[in-house]
């Protein structure tokens, strides 16, 4: 006799064809090869995006690097012909960006399509039990299954986010910056992978919990369009930024340079109204000084740029610099792979707690 | 009854979800070798207690013990619906150690399942014997089919049956099958484990269990003319009615007083007199407290 829980090995050969252990039955073989026939449609979809979109940008870049050549490895003059191609409708630039707006929520269709499935179908299809009464345990069922998928995501999402920063680059290169804003920012550094991994782990816990397809992915939507617009808007004062005043004009130099993150700068000036405009000695001005000062700036910029130099004039300027972008990279992918692992383990929890009945 | 001798042995084996209890210290042992019937009527506990034998899910309280690998089949025989049968039989082979495709392919031959036909295209009683070949494949030496012929047509049902039957003679192997249609059990099962409200109320084998019990009807009176227990009694101003369960010692053929006829009880009658007095035993327990 033996305790039920330990599932003893009680076999007894007389059948000609008894696999028995020895790797034939039960093994490692045997789950990656239900991994791939449960989830070969998503895994051959993933592959095949991730192929086109990474031969595509690949070549795009390919192309901005030929233009960026042309010009002498500098930015292209307004009005050559290099200049026209760039800002052109369906020109390699524009196609870049809008691939890598696209690529910003790969790890959403990541998150959904082989996350979300991966425990949300067995429950809905009622085959959890078919699938954790057998000899395999639920727990390696589970991990074995999570770390090969997730093995592929690492892997297209590492080839993608080379691609996608290679690509960030040329495309910095040609427009004289913006490394450190928008997809261009979320797309390089190796964010994909992070993102992609972290959102696979993310989309297979919010399917446990939820145990439905429809509203797993719906919540997996939700997030991290919400994630997303958070970090949008926390993560340019993850670090506090540089700030200084700024004279008129700014002496070569004094700029936050190329690529840099602009956080907080310029002169607004609105009815009635001016702000981050400062005199000589730190003081904000209002617009009645201003007026009273420059009584001619509304009749052009040249106007009130000749002023503001003349009275020494100063604007405040907050900014990350572009040499800080490494370390950005590293906070998000750690925020990142945080979300992750806690997805991970909330996963353990949800799969430890999940009653198993037979009826 | 030695260790080998014994598919199943629990000792006060206990769930509780969250407040209501599914089953209430259940202590029994069942024969190896055998079909054994477990029967309840729906909420009995039956599901759960097949689920913890199995290892499934945990007892509150209490330890069950099985011999040997232990495989389920749950009621509603969940296969994946894209997988053709093949792929089925490969699912088996690979999340077992042990498999035996050949007693698989064999049971599908018996039933002329297609095996390159995907599980969503196969009719319920195909799908059935899809689920069971995949169970029968990992040579279980406990096998426990929760409600296996609810699904299945009484000609299926027949031929599923004697298939079980005959696979459970060839091999050492144990069937449990819950059910609590009872007439599905004539001439398959050759012991019974009876629960009411998560206890067992009656077990033991078939025979020994018909054998021991008896109807005797006679003219009115509070008790019935020969030794034993009474299990239930029905009575109308002129006549009276028992079931009465038989010492051991007792002869097969009970002495009937004068006026009072003898009759056996079919399986059906007897764990329906057991349902029933458990039943109102149980709500006299839930007046009471």
């Amino acid at each position: 006799m033996s305790p039920t829980t330990q599932s003893p090995l009680a076999a007894d050969s007389r059948s000609g064809s008894l696999d028995i252990a020895a790797g034939r039955s039960g093994g490692f073989s045997g789950l990656l090869w239900l991994t791939w026939r449960q989830h070969r449609w998503a895994l051959i979809g993933a592959l095949v995006l991730a192929a086109a979109l990474t031969g595509w940008m690949a070549y795009l870049a390919a192309d901005l690097t030929d233009i960026y050549h042309q010009c002498n490895n500098t930015l292209c003059p307004d009005n050559s012909v290099q200049a026209a191609e760039l800002s052109a409708n369906f020109g390699s630039f524009r196609i870049a960006n809008d691939l890598l707006q696209f690529v910003e929520y790969l790890p959403l269709l990541i998150g959904m399509f082989l996350g979300v499935p991966l425990l949300a179908r067995e429950h809905e299809q009622r085959t959890l039990l078919l699938a954790w009464s057998q000899d395999v345990s639920p727990q390696r069922w589970l991990w074995t299954k999570l770390a090969l998928l997730g093995t592929v995501v690492a892997a297209l999402t590492a080839a993608l986010s080379g691609v996608c920063d290679h690509l960030a680059q040329v495309m910095a290169d040609v427009s004289n910056g913006g490394l450190f804003e928008g997809s261009m920012f979320m797309d390089s550094g190796m964010l994909p992978l992070a993102t992609g991994v972290s959102w696979f782990a993310v989309g297979v816990a919010l399917g446990a919990a939820a145990k439905r397809l429809m509203p797993a992915a719906m919540t997996v939507i939700v997030g991290y369009v919400g994630a997303d617009l958070l970090t949008q808007w926390r993560y340019p004062t993850l670090i506090t930024p540089v700030s200084r005043f700024v004279p008129f004009p700014p002496p070569p130099g004094t700029g936050p340079g190329v690529n840099a993150l602009k956080v907080k700068g310029g002169i607004q000036i609105g009815p009635d109204q001016v702000v981050n405009l400062f005199d000589s000695a730190g003081h904000p001005v209002d617009y009645a000084a201003l007026s009273s000062h420059c009584p001619n700036f509304g009749l052009g910029p040249d106007t009130l740029t000749s002023c503001l130099t003349r009275d020494h004039y100063q604007t405040f300027l907050e900014y990350q610099p572009a040499d800080r972008i490494p370390e950005f990279h590293l906070i998000l992918a750690a925020g990142h792979l945080t979300l992750g692992a806690v997805a991970l383990l909330a996963l353990w929890l949800t799969v430890r707690r999940t009653p198993l009945t037979a009826g | 009854m030695s260790d080998d001798s014994i598919a199943v042995e629990a000792v006060d084996v206990s769930k509780r979800y969250r407040q209501v209890w599914a089953l209430r210290e259940c202590s029994f042992q069942l024969p190896a070798n055998r079909i054994i019937a477990l029967v309840g009527a729906n909420g009995a506990g039956k599901s759960t207690l097949m689920s913890i034998i199995s290892g499934l899910l945990p007892a509150t309280g209490g330890s069950v013990r099985a011999a040997g690998r232990v495989a389920i089949l749950a009621q509603d025989k969940p296969l994946y619906r894209d997988f053709s049968v093949a792929d089925m039989l490969r699912f088996g082979r690979s999340t077992n150690r042990v498999w035996d495709q050949q007693r698989a392919l064999s049971w599908l031959a018996r039933f002329e399942v297609p095996l390159d036909r995907p599980c969503g295209r196969l009719s319920g009683g195909q799908r059935a014997q899809v689920a069971l070949a995949v169970t029968l494949g990992t040579r279980p030496r406990l096998l426990l089919l929760d409600e296996p012929l609810s699904n299945l047509d009484p000609v299926a049902r027949t031929e599923v049956t004697g298939e079980l039957m005959a696979e459970a003679a060839d091999s050492d192997m144990t069937v449990m099958l819950s059910t609590h249609i009872v007439a599905e059990l004539s001439g398959v099962s050759d012991h019974l484990l009876l629960l009411a409200s998560g206890r067992p109320v009656l077990t033991g084998d078939v025979d020994d269990l018909l054998a021991a019990h008896t109807r005797l009807s006679g003219p009115r009176a509070d008790r019935p003319p020969s030794p034993g227990t009474v299990v239930a009694s029905q009575h109308t101003d002129r006549q009276s009615t028992f079931i009465v369960r038989t010492p051991c010692t007792a002869p097969a053929t009970p002495v009937v007083a004068p006026g009072w006829s003898s009759q056996p009880l079919s399986l059906e009658d007897l764990v329906f007199t057991y349902l029933k007095s458990s039943g109102t035993a149980h709500r006299s327990a839930e007046a009471a407290a």
